[in-house]
């Protein structure tokens, strides 16, 4: 049996696809359902529907042998696994952006509302620039409109909320993506498993 | 002695075999002090990966540490030579900052040092003794080896700078090939050095076959002595059922500062993260002003075996006996003293916490054991 950590939501939904269509299918699964766990034992699979930020800690604490998480996630939370497979979906950028008549003040400290804390902090010491981060979990676009912050470190994909809420992409930090990755434990004892799904992916990417 | 031995809890069994193996084969306890003068990590710094140090003032005004490590401590202490190695293992506490909580923790280690002068045969010994620990804890196990001298070679024959070597070995670290693709692209590294480093990358199987794989990267004199480390390793070990759970993995990249030789991590089905990990730590002895010697050892995490190690309270009793006022407590001494002298678990008390259940139960009235029914 293997388990799958799955990322909820959209993303979710596009590696379900994937994964069923090299096999690993789960007759159980719906996404209406408000289950978290489901399981077909004939396809020898397990899959856990898991907050995007929280899949590298099932898989680091091997409770999920793989799972699919962003890359902005990976460089974020750092957790020690394995990155197999850029599975070349779920797509965006990684981006510092503000409103769209924001000029900076390079003598003040720059206040950045985030929910990537850690990338933001390298981003700036890198610059020798000094910051405020203000941690947020959700609608950081808001955080310049009502002066909270100065510039928002966020994701972005098609750029329509930043145009809707009057922001521009200032700065373009890093390139994210769906990765496939594994726990150091359960590659080190399901190797001939985890590769061969990996090869399955790739073929599939491949057609 | 069997009888002692069942009543301990499953970490002090372990810790038992791992002692009796050790002597066994010729290490001795080190014991030491759970401080050190915190000056001494000051110098060392680099080889504590950024954890900070808990620290405390002592009478005498002098900055003491709780200690983080305890190898460096044993190579300040060593009165190893070329010709007299010293053999030691030690069990002690570490007080080291926890990664995920971002708490200091104490851990529990047991580990094992050789220092000396490391000859094939020290290999063999300290990798044989580290795959009968992991076999001790959980008989599904494997113990990854990679050899720092393979790696360092490779990377002193691409033209890479500091940074951009790190970025790769990050790379193979993370089995990242997605990435070591794009990174062979952008440092402009030649085709053949591209293809020998995906190949590195990829590293991850039985000695047998993975050794015909590297014997054809081998670029220069430091490769060739460490893939001859790693071949005599594995020929005299194949006849060790116990070697059917290795595996040549060079994800395994670790401190160059510290490791020079072979390294090795070792993983138990039944924990989620590696509770093993050593290697031949030479570059240490250089930075400590003992160039003469060679060292090799390994730790087991004890910390990251806690799930495994785990079991409930026994509170289950052959017999529970009851007293009051009345009882007779010479006649209830000896009558207690005669049954755990028979190997029997006895709980003696005015009353019985709920917890507690015993197969019999019995009450001292007076003199006597009279058996009754709860």
């Amino acid at each position: 049996m293997i388990n799958i950590a799955m990322p909820k939501g959209r993303l979710g939904d596009q590696v379900y696809k994937l994964f069923s269509s090299i096999g690993y299918r789960c007759s159980s699964m719906s996404s209406d359902s408000r289950k978290l766990v489901f399981e077909d034992p004939s396809c020898g699979v397990r899959y856990f529907l898991i907050k995007p930020f929280d899949v590298g800690i099932y898989v680091e604490r091997g409770v999920a042998d793989v799972g699919v998480i962003g890359k902005d996630v990976l460089m974020e939370t750092k957790p020690k696994v394995y990155e197999l497979l850029d599975l070349g979906f779920g797509c965006c950028e990684l981006t510092v952006s503000a409103l769209n008549d924001y000029q900076d003040d390079f003598e003040s400290v720059l206040r950045v509302a985030t929910k990537y804390p850690n990338i933001t902090r390298q981003y700036y010491q890198d610059q020798n620039r000094e910051i405020e981060i203000i941690r947020l979990n959700g609608s950081i676009e808001l955080a310049p409109i009502l002066g909270l912050s100065d510039v928002i470190v966020d994701i972005v994909e098609t750029g329509s909320t930043l145009r809707e809420n009057h922001l521009k992409i200032c700065e373009h930090i890093a390139t994210s993506s769906a990765r496939l990755i594994a726990n150091m434990k359960s590659f080190q004892f399901n190797q001939s498993e985890i590769h061969n799904m990996t090869e399955s992916i790739i073929e599939m990417m491949q057609q | 002695m069997e009888k002692i031995l069942e009543t301990l809890r499953k970490s002090e069994q372990i810790a038992y075999q791992f002692r009796s193996i050790f002597e066994h084969y010729g290490y001795q306890k080190f014991r030491m002090a759970k401080f050190e003068a915190y000056d001494f990590y000051t110098h060392y710094k680099d080889f504590l990966a950024d954890s900070p140090i808990l620290t405390f003032t002592d009478f005498s005004g002098k900055l003491m540490a709780l200690k983080p490590d305890v190898t460096m401590s044993i190579v300040k202490n060593t009165r190893a030579t070329g010709k007299c190695p010293e053999k030691l293992y030690y069990m002690e506490s570490v007080y080291r900052l926890s990664r995920e909580v971002r708490e200091f923790k104490e851990i529990f280690q047991i580990g094992l040092e050789y220092i000396g002068k490391v000859s094939a045969y020290t290999q063999v010994e300290v990798i044989n003794l580290a795959l009968k620990c992991l076999a001790c804890i959980d008989e599904n196990y494997v113990l990854g080896v990679s050899h720092m001298g393979f790696l360092s070679g490779f990377f002193d024959a691409i033209p890479v700078d500091q940074t951009e070597k790190r970025t790769l070995l990050d790379c193979l670290e993370s089995k990242n090939l997605h990435e070591l693709n794009r990174l062979i692209g952008q440092y402009h590294l030649d085709d053949q050095l591209g293809k020998q480093l995906k190949v590195l990358a990829g590293i991850g199987g039985s000695m047998e076959t993975e050794l015909q794989k590297i014997n054809g990267l081998i670029l220069n004199e430091k490769m060739q002595i460490a893939y001859e480390d790693l071949q005599s390793l594995y020929d005299v070990l194949k006849r060790n059922q116990l070697s059917r759970s290795m595996r040549m993995d060079f994800s395994l990249t670790t401190d160059e500062k510290y490791y020079n030789g072979l390294v090795f991590r070792g993983y138990v089905m039944s924990v989620p993260k590696a509770i093993l990990s050593g290697g031949q730590y030479d570059n240490l002895l250089i930075r400590m002003h003992k160039p003469d010697l060679q060292a090799i050892g390994f730790a087991i995490y004890f910390d990251e075996m806690e799930r495994v190690l785990k079991q409930p309270e026994n509170n289950s009793y052959d017999m529970v006996i009851l007293y009051d006022d009345n009882s007779d407590l010479s006649v209830l001494y000896e009558e207690v003293e005669d049954l755990i002298c028979n190997g029997k678990r006895v709980y003696v008390g005015e009353t019985i916490p709920q917890k507690i259940i015993g197969t019999v139960y019995c009450k001292m009235e007076r003199n006597r054991r009279v058996e009754i029914q709860i």
